[in-house]
């Protein structure tokens, strides 16, 4: 038999006992890695900071810079229980813009986990991205297929 | 035949999978499995939705068809 099944997702890195430990955990590795694919599509970077209005900078787990968004979109991580918040100073900037970043990182990184699980699982992978619907392009609203074959 | 596992991941992180030519109940084990991977990789899974594929789109994925008259089930190539 074979079947389909659909799955609602959320986010928990491991806890970890800081941020030495964090450097070398797989999920920490594997969200950086997804804030870097979108970090790259926008033309950006990421760092471990974000800035506010004013100019001041926030610590943060991860943050992602790009040139629609200066100030960026960043990443807070509760190394005590894995809980991943979204933080930015949203002054001045497209909501729309930063809505589609946070759902571009957690395609991202949930694509990038499937792929390597499956290849964990001794899976041959390949990706494909396209748009939902057929008649756009695929930004915002974009579609990743992982497939595995055993 | 080939085991194969398609999985579409959506703008916000929901995903669906389709399980292609496991045998018997083998790729419900196979679900759990991944879900499990992905919970060592920071990604909790709720299932939404189940469902056995229909017996005729498991056949066509075998390459299986019934003759004109219902008899003996043939396998294609």
């Amino acid at each position: 038999m074979s079947h389909i099944s659909t799955y609602a997702t959320e986010i928990q890195l491991n806890p970890v006992a800081g941020s030495s430990e964090a450097a070398t955990d797989p999920s920490y590795i594997l969200f950086r890695e997804a804030m870097e694919v979108v970090a790259e599509e926008y033309g950006g970077r990421v760092e471990n900071h974000i800035t506010d209005y004013f100019g001041r900078q926030r610590h943060c787990t991860f943050g992602l810079i790009t040139p629609q968004f200066e100030a960026g979109l960043g990443v807070d991580v509760d190394h005590a229980t894995g809980e991943v918040s979204f933080v930015y100073d949203a002054y001045g900037v497209s909501e729309d813009l930063i809505d589609t970043l946070k759902s571009r990182i957690l395609q991202s990184f949930t694509s990038m986990a499937v792929g390597r699980a499956l290849m964990d699982m001794n899976y041959d992978v390949e990706y494909e991205e396209g748009s939902m619907d057929p008649n756009r392009p695929a930004y915002p609203k974009r579609r990743v297929t992982v497939r595995g074959v055993l | 035949m080939s085991q194969r596992v398609e999985v579409q991941v959506g703008p916000d992180g929901e995903f669906r999978m389709e399980f292609t030519g496991f045998p018997g109940d083998e790729c419900y084990a196979e679900a759990e499995r991944i879900r499990s991977a992905l919970a060592g990789l920071g990604i909790r899974t709720g299932a939404i939705d189940v469902q056995a594929k229909p017996g005729g789109m498991i056949e066509a994925e075998l390459g299986i068809e019934e003759d004109a008259d219902g008899d003996i089930p043939a396998r294609r190539g």
